[in-house]
């Protein structure tokens, strides 16, 4: 029950929503004006509550572990979760970021249409990825990654513009698409070995590998994918496209928490099914490893070159999800480590940069990167979050994501993968390069306008020191000062991770 | 005892149907025409319940019963087996739904006694298929299905009408020919000397190792033959052209009853009579599943460019339709098993989904998928159930699709398993694992060509459409497909009444259009029955799997 408890709450709070606003909507109709303020202030403070319930139940549900039996499909097909380390951090990690959006979106959705179908969406969509993370077999893995692109897809919808509708179905139809190129691999995987429960280190054998002469081209697929969840080249098309329509908060967890849904697979599949043992050294490896450098090189490059502010941000998300892949794909228990550490650290930091374009959309309506010059006289504190975030992402010591890179470079070269195991801290440190160059600048020119800046429009619309609403303001500089903090003292995480690390290997 | 009674549920709605049919001169009067339907309607609940009392008493399995002796040993006689039983419970359990469904449907439309009598006569018709004891019978009620039905497609005698009909016709019938060459080769080839259904098969081993290809190019023919109703690439073209009958035959007759027959009269040809032994690993093998893997793959990227709502939905059934076809020429247990519960699956998830699209058809004359923008909030509880379909369809899991496509992919990649060792040739070492990655790519295209309606129907993609109208839609997640269709018909009601008052342009576009109980009922129950299915299909998986035991 324990560990049922965080996916049902947050799935039946979201539904209750949904449909009381389906009634009182309809109810409505008959009145001018479509929601009383109070009415809304109301939903406000509910949803809150149930993102912070939630992730009391999360925490509750890691502290106290277990696994339950959920149902059965048919006889050979079982649903069940379970807690185990890797699900844990990716599950604890998914309800602060969901209550720290949250609390943001409040505040954001006082300017969009329907708020509370984006809430009740936005709740469910929390219990499917807590049940996705808590998943003891690829099975029940597999109903909640469905049921997430499902889900997820009103977040994407919400605005409902042309636009929004065209990237909404790319969304899904890449989504739906790789996520059936992993069927494949699923159902190979059930024929060969039957059982598809996780269990860290995985469950081939040499022998049982050597039996199933399809085995790697299965787990190929199941990389190429559920890594189009991931923006892996070469299913990444619909990333770049889908995460800037949707509202900032979505994107923000879109682009920080969902996208690490396709690393969740990939650990899984890697790691706690078929083993490191027996892809290791294969033709996987080094495809997988080369395409994740290929997009980690790719996606920095197109960010540096996109002007919308974020666009950019979502190639960002390109390129340094490709990194946890990458770290993945040495199996090596130095980049494992990387890996995993690399996805708290690109979470805290991306939901942080996309709350802050989220705050500077809402309050001046900027959204290409050549409007911002100026932006330090507008918001200078969340200007100033915002450089804590880059210099993390960029991986400038002491900011976290020096940890994770220092990691996987030193797992890069401790991997014996020949040329790509040398090639790969040269492609991340071109990348870093480029990261610099693409979210730097907007910085310098945020605060150093330079002396030809004509500051008027921030006059005459009265936007000098307006910084963005308590709501919004809050979770970003907490993002930003974790981002700090997690680099200074990365200990007790580096601990958790390597204990992982030391079990699948 | 139950044996003597099997004729009965066969011939009871044909009789009815023939009396209707008789007296529908004298059904002038809206009272007169009340009464019929309520006739009608107990008429086909009461075969049904007879049917199911049959199916329960004697356990799914009773003795055969020769009706009469046509010339030698061709004899029309009724049996019930588990596969027979599976295939009438199923067809009993639609019809009186469906015919409810027509009640209102067919308010609109003229010459209704008559289409009603033709439309009760299909179902012994039909029944008569599944409780067919020997290939003879089948032959015979697969013809007169042609028959019985082809009224039904004429009946908006328009001329687009009349031309889909005469092709329906000509299709079939030639489609029976070929089957007859079958049936012919069975009798003279059968080891008992007759063409009763024998699990596992009734060639003469000894004759069969001496005419192995000639008995093989028969069934070839014969798959072909009968494949005509499963519209079988290159003999599938009647189907689509066909949607123009009024969307009650669309629904349960080229989506589940028609259809079926062609794919059950597949199944029977090649489990009961001429046997998998006998097929297994040989070229006709191959010829077959090939066939039904070019028709889904033609069929469902055809759909993808259909624009036409009932159209699109016709293709898919060819398309769904070859995937019953691909697990019956696994010729193995694990596909029979498979065949019949995509069989089971695909007629729950069709037939809502067409009576959808009548419902759609029949309140807003909306034919064109373009033009259903922002429906999903006008017919709440109908696109619920066309979402709710359309997940089954693309086989996410927790819908009844997804098992289907489990056991398919299962059974396929075993069939690989077993001809890596070379015992299928070449093309049978491949072609089961080009089976799953067509079912998959088949799949992709599914969600394709459903979900682009359903995210249509949602969200129309023009900002401000419907104000204050954000009635979720929150049918995906929900475990249960009850609780939303009557949550969200509750939540509707005050919406029809304010239409009632016509209040404004604004409470117009939000007018709750779904139709009436008569069309509702029959949708929510589908709704239910596959998301159970989906959820808990391991009774009926047994069973099959009991078919696949004793057949494959």
């Amino acid at each position: 029950m324990r560990v049922l408890l965080p996916v049902l709450w947050p799935v039946a709070a979201g539904v209750a929503v949904l449909a009381y606003t389906g009634i009182s909507n309809s109810k409505q109709r008959t009145s001018e004006g479509s929601h009383a303020s109070g009415q809304s202030a109301a939903l406000d403070r509910i949803y809150l509550a149930v993102l912070a319930i939630e992730a009391v139940f999360v925490i509750a549900a890691v502290a106290g572990g277990g696994s339950v039996r959920l149902f059965s499909l048919t006889d050979t097909l079982t649903l069940g979760l379970s807690v185990d380390g890797a699900g844990s951090l990716f599950a604890v990690l998914t309800a602060l970021m969901w209550l720290l959006t949250g609390i943001h979106s409040v505040a954001y959705m006082k300017h969009e249409e329907h708020p509370a179908r984006f809430y009740g969406f936005y709740l469910i969509v929390v219990g499917v990825l807590v049940g996705l993370d808590f998943s003891a077999d690829l099975v029940t893995f597999y109903v909640f990654y469905e049921m997430m692109t499902l889900t997820s897809l009103p977040l994407v919808l919400h605005e409902m513009t042309k636009e929004a509708v065209q990237a909404g179905l790319k969304y899904l139809f890449y989504s739906v698409g790789g996520a059936f190129l992993a069927l494949f691999g699923i159902f190979y995987l059930a024929s060969v070995c039957g059982d598809l429960s996780f269990t860290a280190g995985g469950r081939f054998t040499a022998e049982m590998a050597a039996g199933a002469p399809l085995l790697l081209t299965a787990v190929f697929c199941m990389i190429v994918g559920f890594g189009t969840k991931a923006g892996m080249f070469p299913l990444h098309g619909w990333l770049p496209i889908a995460h800037p329509v949707a509202p900032a908060p979505a994107s923000a967890v879109l682009s920080a928490v969902i996208t690490k849904a396709g690393v969740m697979a990939l650990v899984r599949i890697v790691y706690f099914l078929v083993g490191p043992g027996v892809l290791r050294g294969t033709w996987v490896q080094a495809a997988w490893m080369t395409l994740t450098l290929l997009t980690v090189f790719m996606g920095s490059m197109l960010a540096y070159c996109e002007k919308v502010f974020k666009k950019r941000l979502a190639y960002s998300t390109v390129s340094q999800v490709s990194y946890v892949l990458f770290g993945l794909s040495l199996m090596d228990p130095v980049g494992f480590t990387g890996a995993l550490t690399h996805v708290v650290f690109h979470s805290v930091i991306k939901t942080c940069l996309f709350l802050f374009a989220g705050a500077v959309i809402v309050g001046t309506g900027w959204k290409r990167v050549d409007q911002l010059r100026g932006l330090g006289r507008v918001m200078p504190v969340a200007l100033g979050c915002y450089t804590m975030a880059s210099l993390a992402l960029i991986g400038i010591p002491p900011f976290s994501g020096f940890v994770s890179k220092w990691y996987l470079a030193t797992g890069s070269l401790a991997s014996g993968t020949g040329v790509l195991g040398f090639l790969g801290p040269v492609v991340l440190l071109i990348s870093a390069l480029l990261t610099a160059g693409y979210l730097l600048p907007i910085m310098i020119q945020g605060y150093f306008p330079g002396q030809d800046f004509d500051g008027r429009e921030i006059q005459e619309r009265g936007l000098e020191k307006k910084e963005p609403p308590l709501y919004m303001l809050l979770p970003i500089v907490l993002l930003a000062a974790a981002a700090l903090l997690l680099g200074c003292f990365p200990g007790p995480l580096t601990a958790f991770v390597e204990k992982i690390a030391a079990a699948v290997f | 005892m139950y044996d003597r009674l099997l004729a009965v549920p066969v011939f009871l709605p044909i009789a009815g149907g023939a009396a209707l049919l008789a007296m529908s001169g004298w059904i002038r009067r809206d009272k007169q025409e009340r009464i019929m339907q309520w006739l009608v309607e107990a008429l086909v609940l009461v075969n049904s319940l007879l049917m199911a009392w049959l199916i329960a008493g004697c356990g799914g399995v009773s003795g055969g019963r020769v009706l009469f002796r046509l010339y030698g040993q061709l004899t029309v006689m009724f049996r019930l087996d588990r596969m027979g039983s599976f295939f009438a419970g199923l067809v009993a359990f639609l019809w009186p739904l469906a015919t409810l469904y027509a009640f209102e449907y067919m308010e609109h439309e003229e010459r209704r006694p008559a289409f009603f009598a033709f439309y009760t006569i299909s179902y012994g018709v039909t029944l008569g298929v599944a409780l067919a004891g020997n290939l003879v019978t089948m032959y015979l009620f697969y013809e007169m299905l042609t028959f019985a039905t082809f009224p039904l497609v004429m009946h908006p005698m328009t001329t687009e009408a009349a031309r889909a009909t005469r092709q329906y016709l000509y299709y079939s019938i030639g489609g029976a020919a070929f089957a007859f060459i079958g049936l012919v080769t069975v009798l003279s080839f059968s080891a008992v000397g007759t063409t009763e259904f024998v699990a596992g098969g009734m060639i003469d081993p000894a004759a069969a190792a001496e005419h192995k290809n000639l008995l093989l190019f028969v069934y070839v023919l014969a798959f072909f033959g009968f494949g005509v109703k499963a519209a079988v690439f290159p003999l599938h073209d009647w189907l689509p052209k066909a949607a123009v009958a009024p969307t009650p035959v669309t629904a349960l007759l080229h989506a589940v009853a028609v259809v079926k027959s062609g794919a059950f009269a597949v199944l029977r040809f090649t489990y009961f009579s001429f046997g998998t032994e006998l097929l297994r690993g040989t070229w006709a093998q191959w010829v077959a599943m090939a066939a039904a893997l070019v028709t889904i793959t033609y069929a469902s990227t055809m759909a993808v460019k259909e624009v036409h709502f009932k159209r699109r939905l016709a293709y898919s059934t060819i398309s769904n339709l070859s995937y019953i076809l691909f697990g019956a020429t696994m010729m193995s247990p694990l596909g029979l098993a498979a065949a019949l519960i995509h069989l089971l699956a695909h007629a729950f998830m069709k037939i809502s989904a067409f009576f959808c699209a009548g419902a759609v058809m029949h309140r807003t004359g909306k034919t064109y998928i373009y033009e259903l923008d922002g429906m999903g909030y006008r017919m709440p509880v109908t696109f619920a159930c066309f979402t709710i379909s359309s997940l089954s369809l693309m086989g996410i899991p927790l819908f009844a699709g997804f098992i289907s496509k489990w056991n398919l992919c299962e059974a396929a990649l075993r069939l690989g398993g077993e001809m890596s060792g070379g015992a299928g040739g070449p093309v049978g070492r491949v072609l089961p694992y080009i089976g799953v990655a067509v079912i998959l790519y088949s799949a992709l295209m599914t969600g394709i060509y459903m979900l682009t309606v359903v995210v249509r129907a949602y969200f129309p993609g023009i900002i401000g459409k419907v104000k204050g109208s954000a009635a979720g839609e929150p049918e995906e997640e929900e475990a249960s497909a009850g609780k939303p269709a009557a949550r969200e018909a509750s939540a509707g009601k005050p919406t029809a009444r304010e239409s009632v008052a016509g209040k404004s342009a604004s409470a117009e576009s939000s007018v709750n259009q779904d139709p009436s109980w008569r069309m509702l009922l029959p949708l929510v129950i589908f709704a239910v029955v596959i998301v159970a299915v989906g959820i808990h299909a391991g009774p009926v998986l047994r069973y099959l799997a009991l078919i696949g035991g004793e057949a494959g």
